[in-house]
């Protein structure tokens, strides 16, 4: 795993398991890999790791069951909440860039429009 | 905790090292940087006991470094610390011996992890072997507070990488580790705590997300900036 070395390695981690619980590898009411266990995979120290999970519990996306460790909430509501957020950045990132690029929010939508077809003719 | 306050270190007047002043949480990955001669060396064997410092303090959970204190350490030097006659095997029962922390199931899964044997003599290893090894008896040990003075150097990349998880894994069992280097890029994620320094002296330290934050740039990119200055400083000394 490749870390941004401009960015806290902690906050790269968060990401990391919002998308995963987004697209449900970790599904939602299920138990996410222990601190260790996802410590290894990053090759990080375990103190890094607790720090990830301490801050999706506080965000409301993980739950700390005592002593067992972390599971996915089955909150419908904060799960869509996540996905739309998630969304949402990349969209303002999009538009951002976009807009720098001196193309208008109409032209973009068209432009957007074109590149889904193509995506489907593709398929 | 580890805490170190105003510890110099003179050798015939000349200051070598300091004033260091600096503390170690549990659970925290110190990374001791700065390029040869920058004093890392030298603070930790300070830290581990083996160099008396000329005045300042180090103390461990709050009481004086003492020679029960000293077993919470495990200190890997950048000499040799076993004559050359030993074979692997002896290596490991000499630690062993003044260590009872040593785990010796750890330590036959790294050793066949690393493909080294306990029968073959020290003196008979490649440079990198002979590095894993030491390494490897350090790492075994259920320490407190390690403190590895460049512990990847001579190691190929395949066995760095492989050594880096090792050293991540140290950090599950509550302990510290301070580790030196003056290759950041490698070790940079399993850093949480800063050190840098520079001709003996502290230029910069603290938490490694602040400092990154504060100043915008990655560890790697604030250390090139340090030392290119020194490059250009030494080329322009007078001979």
């Amino acid at each position: 795993m490749e870390f941004d070395k401009n960015l806290p390695v902690y906050w790269q981690i968060i990401e990391i398991v919002k998308l995963r619980i987004i697209r449900q590898e970790y599904p939602p009411g299920t138990m996410v890999p222990t601190v260790r266990a996802l410590a290894d995979e990053f090759c990080v120290t375990s103190n890094t790791l607790q720090r990830a999970y301490v801050e999706l519990v506080r965000e409301g996306y993980l739950i700390s069951m005592r002593g067992l460790g972390y599971k996915v909430t089955d909150e419908k509501r904060k799960l869509n909440k996540l996905r739309d957020n998630a969304l949402e950045e990349r969209f303002e990132k999009l538009h951002e860039d976009v807009k720098k690029m001196g193309i208008s929010d109409v032209e973009l939508c068209k432009l957007f429009d074109k590149y889904m077809n193509r995506e489907e003719l593709e398929k | 905790m580890l805490e170190i306050h105003q510890l110099v270190k003179k050798y015939k007047n000349q200051t070598a090292l300091g004033p260091i002043n600096m503390t170690l949480h549990t659970g925290a990955f110190l990374g001791l940087l700065g390029p040869n001669g920058s004093g890392k060396s030298t603070l930790l064997r300070l830290i581990a006991g083996v160099t008396k410092p000329t005045t300042g303090k180090v103390s461990w959970n709050q009481g004086n470094m003492s020679e029960v204190t000293l077993q919470d350490i495990a200190f890997l030097p950048d000499s040799n610390p076993f004559p050359s006659w030993m074979r692997v095997s002896d290596a490991i029962q000499f630690t062993n011996l003044f260590f009872p922390d040593f785990d010796h199931q750890r330590c036959n899964e790294y050793l066949e992890e690393f493909d080294l044997q306990s029968h073959q003599k020290l003196i008979h290893l490649s440079k990198g072997n002979l590095a894993k090894v030491k390494l490897i008896v350090t790492l075994c040990r259920k320490a407190k507070l390690y403190l590895l003075d460049e512990p990847l150097e001579g190691l190929d990349i395949s066995s760095r990488k492989k050594m880096l998880l090792l050293l991540a894994r140290l950090s599950h069992d509550q302990c510290s580790i301070i580790l030196s280097s003056h290759h950041v890029r490698e070790i940079d994620q399993l850093l949480t705590d800063i050190v840098i320094l520079k001709k003996g002296e502290v230029n910069l330290q603290g938490d490694k997300d602040t400092i990154q934050a504060n100043m915008g740039l990655s560890i790697e990119e604030i250390y090139q900036d340090l030392f290119q200055e020194v490059l250009a400083d030494d080329f322009t000394a007078p001979l």
